[in-house]
């Protein structure tokens, strides 16, 4: 099978050496490749990691660098987590990097991240459409709250921004937190609890409607 | 218990994270107070809004690049690598809040220690440094700053101390009485005048005297002069060629 990878990406070459890999709690089978691993997390780690950046080439060129590290050290996994958790840390390593290195050239003034926040969203045109069917106005309505949390979440510390994103976006648990981020479970629990606090504290008037139809229904 | 109590462990209590010690009070508050309901209504609402983020999906093209940039890598030379990495290692410091001013905190206290070592090395003023750290019962620092330094820079302190040795003063009595009897000779000039040889080594011997001075001396300071120098042999054809030379001296008293 031509994968369009190079041939060393396949991963009966290192199988020997390294053990089985965990999939998900299902052992590769020898057929599958680095093909196949790209294809189960790309979407995960670009989703992830447009979250974090909050722009699409920030978020393309981590992704590729997420599966350059992937590539290079996937002879040296040896399972003792996940490959999902492993895919993860390494995810959030480079996205935290780059966010970091943004705050840095937003603090010296040279590059304003405001301003990719404030214009129009990155996205394609086709993903802002609402979808057929759908209230035009409700969609609208949707899209502009949806528009304001995501700005809310980008203007939140980096730590506080992964964890809240780890926890409430990706659905993973304070424990898997705590082990993706090699911090203890109170740090977790405090990132979370203050990025929760700030992001409630930025979107007053959203989720004041929003509990307002919550009490009413 | 209390209002402020309860909100900084809402986030927690929706999570179901919180203890059982706790939770039990934390419910019964919120049974009873509207203000920290409706917080913890709002807090739902924010999870729940977070929840409804849609997964963004990668586009198309991005496995293409992804196959262009492992690519790209594998074909790369070990300098380049090396570099990539070096710089990934630096890009790394420079983001990491705390490493990248601990870095710039060390290069700082580098640079002081550097330009203390350097000017106590070249300064003709003695720098001790020990007298005043051992007032402050830094007794151990002053030893180690110095030893340090005259590590480095051989032991220009103990040098800088020791204490200029005058020998007897030069000009005492017997210099001015000299001096007095010299001065009230009548001088005059004195002339030399030799023909010697340059062989064709630059070696060079005298042949003949045109002149000989009054001050026998003279002629034999200036013999042993030309013996002693080194000459530039003359060249004929490109060889190099005896030559005889004539030189004159002639030393002349100047009256003020």
């Amino acid at each position: 099978m031509n994968t369009g990878f190079p041939d060393e990406l396949t991963l009966d070459n290192y199988k020997e050496d390294s053990g089985p890999l965990d999939l998900e709690g299902t052992c590769v089978r020898a057929a599958e490749t680095f093909e196949e691993i790209f294809h189960r997390y790309q979407s995960m780690v670009f989703s992830l990691a447009f979250r974090l950046l909050g722009e699409r080439e920030e978020a393309l060129d981590v992704t590729q660098e997420v599966f350059l590290s992937v590539y290079r050290k996937l002879r040296h996994f040896r399972g003792a987590s996940s490959l999902k958790t492993w895919i993860y840390r390494i995810a959030i390593n480079h996205a935290s990097n780059r966010c970091r290195w943004w705050n840095r050239v937003r603090r010296r003034g040279t590059v304003s991240l405001d301003e990719h926040l404030s214009a129009d969203d990155d996205r394609a045109f086709s993903e802002t459409l609402p979808a057929a069917g759908d209230n035009p106005e409700r969609a609208l309505l949707m899209m502009e709250r949806r528009r304001e949390i995501e700005r809310s979440l980008l203007r939140l510390p980096v730590r506080q921004r992964v964890a809240v994103i780890m926890r409430d976006v990706e659905g993973c648990s304070y424990e898997e937190i705590a082990d993706l981020l090699k911090v203890s479970l109170g740090t977790v629990k405090s990132r979370i609890a203050r990025g929760r606090e700030e992001l409630k504290r930025r979107l007053n008037g959203t989720l004041e409607s929003q509990a307002g139809g919550n009490d009413d229904m | 218990m209390t209002c402020e109590k309860v909100l900084g462990r809402l986030s927690l209590f929706l999570d179901d994270m919180i203890e059982e010690s706790h939770a039990a009070a934390v419910s019964l508050h919120l049974s009873q107070c509207s203000g920290c309901n409706r917080e913890l209504m709002r807090l739902k609402s924010l999870q729940n809004q977070l929840g409804s983020l849609e997964p963004v999906e990668a586009p198309e093209y991005l496995r293409d690049l992804v196959r262009r940039r492992i690519a790209g890598a594998r074909s790369r030379v070990w300098h380049k690598i090396l570099r990539s990495d070096l710089e990934y290692g630096w890009s790394k410091v420079r983001t990491t809040e705390g490493k990248w001013y601990a870095i710039r905190l060390l290069g700082a206290l580098a640079t002081v220690v550097f330009f203390i070592a350097i000017s106590a090395a070249v300064s003709p003023i003695p720098i001790d440094l020990s007298d005043h750290l051992a007032a402050r019962g830094e007794m151990w620092a002053a030893r180690a700053l110095t030893t340090n330094l005259q590590r480095v820079f051989g032991s220009p302190l103990e040098a800088q101390k020791k204490p200029i040795r005058s020998s007897e003063p030069k000009i005492n009595d017997e210099y001015l009485a000299n001096f007095a009897e010299n001065a009230s000779r009548i001088p005059q000039d004195d002339t030399v005048s030799v023909v010697f040889m340059v062989d064709s080594s630059g070696a060079a011997r005298v042949q003949n005297v045109l002149e000989y001075p009054v001050d026998e001396s003279l002629l034999d300071d200036f013999t042993e002069m030309i013996h002693s120098a080194a000459f530039r042999p003359a060249s004929q054809n490109g060889r190099a060629v005896n030559s005889p030379l004539v030189l004159t001296f002639t030393k002349i008293y100047v009256y003020n």
